[in-house]
């Protein structure tokens, strides 16, 4: 047994102490731009997550019609022949019209906001991490894409950040990830603070509003908007509503916890903002 | 010739291993990132990384766990080389429990699997707590249902690795161990 460690274990230590040694320091130089080898898994593994994405999809449908057949067995007779013409047609347009519903509201969106660069990007994985919230997609530097760079929904949402690019795919944090930092406002009280993301809040789809002044006062409802202190973000994009209003152990500093408007599980095309003007 | 350089034999059971790792990946990264209960996805990579150790060795546990772990800390974005370095030696360990201490039958593999499991999920959860400075109880929890959730995934993981293993010794290296 000590000869198995000394002769096997002591060489296995080495190389992977050496290739942990390399690839942190190569993280470290790059500072979220992706490396040849990531770079080059990314691009590999952007089309099979897209075939496997999409029957996964198709296996969430599956798995919906059953759960709700009892009930559309009694409505299915009546329904039948005009069901069997719609679905033929709707399965047909449906991904045609929905990308079209998201480009009219994003042509609303863009005309409020003439100064906002856009660039159009489908989701192609979601990270399976348990203490990260996050999701890749499919543009990246190659389009103009940078770290850092907000991410909306077609109704001008913010979604998350840009964490890291490749050439063509681009990791997104979300809004609720346990590391987000995001100067918001709220509409109704017009009280600033700040868009923290938590562990324990992260796992139930929230993120907390803190930081806020103690003669500042937030409601249950109130919209939660980017303040655009500091230039990291546009002024004004939506974040999410204040579902609670709660009280930190001490007793003393009340903060929000933050629904996010958007459905980050349902999520299928973002729009990156590439560039914009930033208010003084 | 070129051909004769070659230990076939050994090709091929590095591709197959390369297949299963991928698989693994696969399933991992594209269906259970889209299942959460209670909020918790499982995590079962560890689980086949110590299965690859038992079957196959420790150096080739080390070897295969180091790629996986590359892949898994390209694919989790909130590490750099947590699981490069932590497979890599779940690998290797796992390996050397089965040569010295355990047997490659399904309970001892369940076992060596839950320890992979609970030290991945610890390693995972000392990031946030040293670094960001969160609190510790969520955190455990997190960690204790991802470890629940993994292991029913597991178990079906021990039937494939198991076959291959067997498959790929071939059947008259079977007859010769029995």
């Amino acid at each position: 047994m000590k000869k198995y460690l000394s002769k096997k274990g002591i060489k296995i230590g080495a190389i992977v102490l050496a290739v942990v040694l390399i690839i942190a320091l190569s993280a470290r130089a790059l500072d979220g731009r992706a490396g040849f080898l990531q770079n080059l898994s990314g691009s590999l593994k952007k089309p099979v997550q897209g075939a496997v994405g999409a029957v996964a999809d198709w296996l969430e449908g599956v798995y919906g019609y059953m759960y709700k057949y009892d009930d559309l067995q009694a409505e299915n007779e009546s329904l039948k022949s005009q069901l069997a013409e719609a679905q033929a047609e709707a399965r047909d347009e449906k991904s045609a019209a929905e990308e079209n519903e998201r480009l009219r509201n994003l042509l609303d969106f863009k005309e409020k906001h003439t100064d906002y660069e856009l660039e159009s990007a489908k989701i192609v994985a979601r990270s399976a991490s348990n203490w990260s919230s996050a999701y890749t997609i499919g543009k990246g530097s190659a389009d103009g894409i940078k770290v850092g760079a907000p991410v909306i929904t077609d109704t001008g949402v913010l979604t998350g950040t840009v964490k890291e690019v490749g050439t063509n795919w681009a990791t997104v944090s979300t809004v609720i990830d346990a590391g987000t930092k995001i100067g918001a406002t709220t509409s109704q009280s017009g009280s600033t603070g700040m868009i923290m993301g938590d562990y324990d809040l992260m796992k139930k789809g929230y993120a907390k509003l803190t930081y806020l002044p103690s003669d500042s006062q937030i409601f249950q409802g109130d919209t939660v908007l980017t303040s655009g202190v500091g230039g990291a973000f546009p002024e004004g994009l939506v974040v999410g509503t204040v579902d609670s209003v709660q009280t930190e152990a001490g007793g003393q500093v009340e903060y929000g916890l933050i629904k996010p408007s958007s459905d980050l599980n349902a999520l299928v095309q973002v729009f990156v903002i590439k560039s914009y003007d930033v208010v003084n | 010739m070129l051909s004769d350089l070659i230990d076939r034999k050994k090709v091929r059971r590095a591709l197959a291993w390369a297949l299963y790792m991928l698989a693994v990946l696969l399933v991992q990264n594209m269906i259970f990132s889209r299942i959460t209960v209670l909020g918790v996805r499982a995590m079962f990579l560890p689980a086949a990384v110590a299965a690859c150790g038992m079957f196959e060795g420790g150096t080739a546990g080390a070897v295969f766990g180091l790629f996986m772990g590359f892949f898994a800390d390209m694919s989790f974005p909130e590490n750099t080389v947590l699981f490069t370095a932590l497979f890599a030696l779940l690998g290797f360990f796992a390996g050397f429990a089965a040569d010295f201490f355990l047997n490659r039958k399904f309970w001892p593999y369940m076992a060596a699997s839950l320890v992979a499991l609970l030290v991945t999920a610890l390693f995972q959860m000392l990031g946030p707590v040293i670094f960001s400075g969160a609190a510790a109880g969520p955190l455990l929890k997190t960690a204790g249902l991802q470890v629940l959730w993994s292991l029913p995934v597991s178990a079906l993981i021990y039937p494939i690795a198991r076959s291959m293993s067997l498959r790929l010794d071939g059947v008259s290296e079977r007859k010769d161990r029995a």
